[in-house]
């Protein structure tokens, strides 16, 4: 997938569903270039676009949040 | 007031809080234009929603289209604002012209069915549609296909809100769900779903009859001698309309599109065209004179917790937190950073923080009143509440 995205200069942001957040923190942990947390924990993602350093990152955080409450947007459409 | 031809109007014709008859309706405006001639016009007029968010109507009608699977057409007439009365009066008094929008939008995109979502408070709203469709129906002039349905909105302030709106209408609750899926993605039991307040219905079937989309309905209330719905060119100044309301000219500010709205000062607010300043759902309120704009507020971020869904972190917990801390800065207790504190939650609960935009527009008030009520802010903080947040 990093690969499509370099290759076809396709753009990711990671962003939260709030629904299912619990504000574990965990993303904050794993990509504080783009998740933060506000006063009440819950995380804050910056809409600006991952670069393929993120990406792995980004990727991770997706796998690993234990309430799958984050999701990779391309181009406005989700993954 | 700018001039604008009467028959142009939303609101043109008998004055009674009564339907017009579809006799009337007709003599007055001629027959309902047909689907694809009030597409192409609301697109040429460049109609926006009128349920608050104003989102141009025209993409959203293609985007519909533009899916497979039989459409849904929601007339959206919840208005779970406390400030706004405009779509029940429209209702009440122009239901053939919400009719003949809602029918065009079901014509053109092919909907099986029309869902009339109507506040369960609202009564005379939903018997003015209903009896305009029986009217339409003895007449024989009903679009066959469509299967009409009317579902009740609950009273709460988040189930206007569209996705929530789809829910209830697919037997769900008043909760609104992540997007994607949009409406228009999938919407009423997963069907592609259009979405619309009914005054932007109603302003599309005027559209189709060559009239543009010049007028739009607001709500006057608070401080004004002459309370109630009147409607005004889109682009009018805060000024004229106010003019128009009786305000109160010693009143400090004006609450503009609703609870989730803007303050507005009064004193250099007037110039500004509610075009400009983003008139919501059209509610326009002015604050009582002597009040003080810091308690009201407090009041309504209190009420908009209340009504969060409890479903987002930040709404749910972040609400609340805001309430608390307004109610002490204006009625006692501030500590001396709650200024610093509710900036900075003003910028955090914005931003898409919730699954729909309810934490937006408590962040939009509370922004609004930190900068209109700034003086009074810092009063507060040193010096403690005022008279005007004392005997409200
Ligand atoms: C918390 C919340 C409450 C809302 N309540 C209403 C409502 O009562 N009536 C309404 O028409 N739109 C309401 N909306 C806006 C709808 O989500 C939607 O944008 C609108 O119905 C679309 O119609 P329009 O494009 O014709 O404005 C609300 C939005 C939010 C976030
Ligand atoms: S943002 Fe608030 S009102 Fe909207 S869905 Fe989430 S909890 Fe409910």
């Amino acid at each position: 997938m990093a690969d499509a995205a370099r290759g076809r200069r396709i753009s990711y942001r990671l962003r939260v569903n709030p629904i299912r957040c619990d504000g574990s923190g965990l993303c904050a942990e794993l990509v504080p270039e783009r998740i933060r947390l506000d006063d009440w924990g819950y995380p804050v993602a910056d809409p600006t676009p991952l670069g393929p350093d993120l990406l792995p990152l980004a990727e991770r955080a997706v796998r690993d949040c234990p309430r799958l409450a984050l999701l990779l947007e391309i181009q406005g459409r989700e993954r | 007031m700018s001039a604008v031809a009467t028959g142009e109007r939303l609101l043109a014709g008998p004055t009674a809080w009564v339907a017009e008859s579809l006799a009337e309706h007709r003599r007055r405006l001629g027959a309902a234009p047909a689907g694809n001639q009030v597409l192409e016009a609301i697109e040429v007029a460049g109609l926006r929603g009128r349920g608050g968010a104003e989102f141009p109507a025209g993409p959203k009608w293609r985007a519909v289209a533009g899916r497979r699977g039989t459409p849904v057409v929601l007339v959206n007439g919840a208005e779970a604002d406390p400030l706004s009365l405009k779509d029940r009066t429209l209702l009440v008094m122009r239901p053939h012209l919400v009719w003949d929008g809602t029918l065009a939008a079901a014509e053109v995109l092919g909907a099986a069915e029309v869902v009339v979502y109507i506040g369960r408070d609202h009564a005379d709203a939903r018997q003015a549609m209903a009896a305009a469709m029986a009217e339409r129906r003895a007449s024989g002039d009903i679009v066959r296909r469509v299967s009409i349905r009317f579902v009740a909105a609950p009273a709460s302030y988040v189930a206007g809100e569209e996705t929530a709106a789809v829910r209830v209408a697919g037997g769900g609750p008043p909760l609104p769900t992540f997007r994607p899926p949009r409406p228009f993605e999938r919407g009423v039991r997963g069907r592609p779903t259009l979405v619309h307040n009914v005054e932007t219905l109603a302003a599309a079937a005027l559209a189709g009859r060559g009239a543009g989309a010049t007028t739009r309905l607001f709500t006057l209330g608070g401080a004004v001698g002459r309370p109630g719905v009147t409607e005004a060119p889109i682009a009018a100044s805060l000024g004229e309309l106010l003019e128009r309301a009786g305000a109160d000219r010693s009143s400090a500010a004006v609450l503009v599109g609703g609870c989730s709205g803007t303050w507005v000062p009064l004193l250099q607010g007037r110039e500004l065209g509610l075009d400009q300043l983003g008139a919501g759902c059209g509610s326009v309120h002015v604050m009582e004179p002597g009040r003080c704009g810091l308690a009201v507020t407090a009041g309504i971020l209190a009420f908009l917790a209340e009504q969060s869904a409890g479903q987002c972190g930040p709404c749910r917990v972040g609400l609340p937190a805001v309430a608390r801390v307004l109610h002490r800065v204006a009625l006692g207790g501030a500590r001396a950073d709650d200024g610093r504190l509710l900036s900075r939650w003003a910028s955090q609960l914005s931003g898409r923080r919730g699954a729909c935009a309810h934490p937006d527009g408590a962040a939009r008030v509370l922004a609004s009143a930190l900068r209109v009520f700034a003086d009074d802010l810092r009063r507060h903080l040193h010096r403690g509440p005022c008279p005007g947040a004392l005997d409200g």
